[in-house]
């Protein structure tokens, strides 16, 4: 969840994106509909207005032509009084000529309104003079007016024209304010009134709406073009836009704060699962470690048996026999106190033999103190010394100077020593030299024993310390691998070698820890 | 009667102890610890009954039985183990062995089993002495004494030798002479004891 763009995160940005995208796309679109048929409306309508008023026009060509021509036509001045009324009420019309085809060039009209000709109509008389008569022509005159031109019915040489400006065709308030319009005749823009600027430009990357529709009042054949453009606001209103835009990013949060979850949910059951699958290897271990337990109590039982059938023989067959010394006419009491005592020793063996099965059995915690290992050495000697005696193997001691101290069990190292010191004796025999010294080396403290035997067997060295390895017929091969089990138990190591000197060497490095210190605790 | 028995087991304690509790029955022990030092030590001649550990270091109580009979000592022999388990008890009876015991051993089975051993010495010593005895015999004596315990008469016997009734009656005495007894029975006894065993 540190990096920035996880993967829900980097989702949801994208989600939110794509949303904004659409709703920008979906508004623009609906919005530009709307603006078109806005603009269809109000094109249609212009174009209703426009096309009255330019039939208008043909009405008044048609009314001043039957005023100056026909059989009684009215005098100049009266047709110049019409004239001057309808320039007056129509200021779209800028100027009315009553023309005489018939007359050479230059043209000057008959009557015209106002006086001040504004436009030269010579180039368009021998036009106007082919046109049919009782029908409207349209001409372009500059850049912003049209000609309209009608001839007189019958022989009348007479045309009427009206010089129109198309600007005036709509009133000021008849504009519409957000669309460009144009007038245009026969592809020559007459009129082009741009859109308020208050509806400013529009995008370039959409047409705007366009309306375009002929103006067809009797041969006036006007284009009215309409063009609206498409300022961003109306397209994507910037109001809604956000407002869209921070929901959808609520959405898209909660959706990757959902996303997040289930990841989370995910993981976790992952894990549990994984813890579940670990606990169970844990367990299959630990069955397997008891079954392997089990497997070696069973070998243990039966190579125990043995052991321990020996001290039990030798309890009953003394029990036995002191109870029948017991039984006889003159009990001899000291033959029976000596068989007792032997007993009591024979018990304590039996018992030493459990006490050391039940510790290998059992992997019961290390009582730890720090502890001074001479003294340790000194009481694993005590209780061996006769025993080595009777087997004529001497012993001998170099304990180190300050004592080192480790941080130990004081029995087990004891039961260490034991187990070391008895197979040294049985690897000397008789007349065997077992040197037990103690030393500080570097941050361990050692035990060395070490004996004038025949040293291991090279092939025997590496798994010495496996458990039922022995070379013993009656052994268990299990002392030296409970020595490593007890050793590796308080963090201490245990080593085997063969010394140049000769015989066997077992080194035992403890932790060693300051003794001063624990003086002072 | 008590025979002398020979213990041998690698663990002095249940050396002394059985020895201590045997002597209170009156039954004369001598130890051994190790197997090769009673195979050195062992007298053809001291016959007695053999209490041995099956599992001593070295040399197994079966393999030490199998020396011993190799040398002819064939004496009763108990085998105290510290777990009989059924091979091992099987295989000890396949090899003559005459008891099996399980340590600790009872005092009083392991007495009942020396008596029987005892018995079985007595009958072994027996055999022994007649074969002994019967071993002083000529072939010829040999073969009129196993017509004898048969059961046939002088007459008979000269007949199937193809010899007189007088040089089998000479054979005869020779016989009574050599095994110590006049008496046809007894003769025949210690014939049918130099028949093989089993």
């Amino acid at each position: 969840m540190t990096h920035l763009l996880s993967k829900p995160r980097l989702l949801g940005a994208i989600l939110w994106l794509a949303a904004l995208v659409v709703f920008g796309l979906v508004s623009a679109y609906t919005a530009r509909q709307r603006l078109a048929d806005e603009l269809d409306v109000t094109g249609r309508t212009l174009h209703r207005l426009i096309s009255q008023r330019v039939a208008q026009h043909d009405a008044h060509l048609t009314s001043l032509i039957a005023l100056s021509s026909g059989s009684e036509p009215a005098p100049p001045g009266a047709a110049r009084q019409v004239m001057e009324s309808i320039t007056r009420f129509y200021p779209r019309i800028v100027w009315i000529a009553l023309i005489a085809l018939d007359r050479t060039p230059p043209a000057r009209p008959v009557v015209a309104v106002p006086d001040s000709g504004r436009i030269d109509l010579t180039p368009l008389l021998g036009d106007i003079g082919t046109q049919q008569r009782g029908h409207s022509f349209i001409y372009p005159a500059d850049d912003k007016h049209y000609l309209l031109a009608k001839r007189a019915p019958g022989a009348s040489p007479l045309a009427v024209v009206l010089l129109i400006d198309p600007a005036r065709l709509l009133e000021p308030e008849e504009w519409p304010a957000f669309a460009r319009l144009r007038l245009s005749l026969n592809g020559k823009t007459l009129v082009d009134h741009p859109a308020d600027a208050a509806f400013g430009s529009g995008v370039t990357w959409l047409a705007g709406p366009h309306f375009e529709k002929v103006i067809d009042g009797d041969g006036q054949k006007l284009l009215l073009l309409l063009d609206r453009s498409l300022p961003l606001a109306a397209l994507i209103p910037p109001r809604q836009f956000l407002g869209f835009a921070l929901i959808a990013a609520l959405v898209c949060v909660a959706f990757v704060v959902a996303l997040r979850q289930r990841a989370t949910i995910a993981r976790s059951q992952q894990e549990a699962r994984a813890a579940e699958a670990r606990l169970a290897i844990k367990e299959r271990e630990t069955r397997l470690a008891h079954a392997s337990r089990v497997n070696s109590m069973g070998e243990l039982t039966s190579g125990i048996a043995h052991e321990l059938t020996q001290p039990l023989t030798a309890l009953l067959s003394r029990s036995q026999a002191a109870l029948r010394l017991a039984q006889a006419d003159k009990p001899n009491l000291a033959l029976i106190s000596d068989t007792l005592s032997l007993n009591v020793r024979e018990a304590k063996r039996a018992g030493e033999m459990l006490r050391r099965m039940r510790d290998y059995a059992s992997d019961k915690t290390p009582q730890r103190i720090p502890h001074d290992l001479n003294a340790i050495v000194t009481e694993a000697v005590a209780l061996t010394s006769a025993d080595l005696e009777r087997r004529g193997v001497t012993l001998v001691l170099q304990l180190g100077e300050p004592a080192p101290h480790a941080l130990v069990d004081v029995i087990e190292t004891e039961q260490v020593l034991h187990n070391l010191i008895r197979n040294a004796a049985d690897a000397t025999g008789k007349d065997g030299v077992i040197t037990i010294a103690t030393e500080t080396q570097g941050g361990d403290a050692r035990i060395i024993v070490s004996d004038n035997g025949p040293g291991i067997a090279p092939e025997l060295l590496p798994r010495l310390f496996t458990p039922f390895v022995t070379t013993k017929s009656d052994g268990m091969g299990l002392g030296l691998s409970l020595c490593a089990t007890l050793v590796e138990r308080i963090d201490g190591r245990i080593e085997a070698d063969n010394p140049a000197t000769g015989g066997a060497r077992f080194i035992i490095s403890l932790p060693l820890v300051d003794h001063q210190s624990e003086a002072a605790q | 009667m008590t025979h002398r028995v020979y213990l041998i087991d690698d663990d002095e304690a249940v050396r002394e102890a059985l020895a201590l509790l045997l002597g209170t029955y009156g039954i004369g022990v001598e130890t051994f610890g190790d197997p090769a030092v009673f195979l050195a030590h062992v007298d053809e001649n001291k016959p007695g009954c053999l209490v041995m550990d099956l599992r001593m270091p070295l040399v197994s109580g079966l393999q030490l039985h199998q020396k011993l009979a190799e040398r002819g000592i064939t004496w009763p022999t108990i085998m105290i183990t510290g777990h009989g388990d059924v091979a091992a008890c099987r295989r000890a009876f396949k090899a003559g062995i005459q008891d099996f015991l399980t340590k600790p051993v009872d005092g009083e089975v392991l007495v009942e089993a020396l008596h029987q051993a005892f018995a079985n010495l007595d009958t072994w010593l027996e055999r022994r002495d007649a074969r002994a005895l019967l071993g002083t015999l000529t072939e010829r004596e040999r073969e009129v004494l196993d017509m004898v315990a048969r059961g046939w008469a002088s007459k008979e016997i000269a007949a199937a030798l193809d010899l007189s009734a007088r040089t089998i009656d000479a054979h005869r005495a020779n016989i009574a002479d050599k095994l110590g007894t006049s008496s046809v029975a007894e003769q025949v006894r210690l014939a049918l004891m130099d028949t093989p065993s089993r």
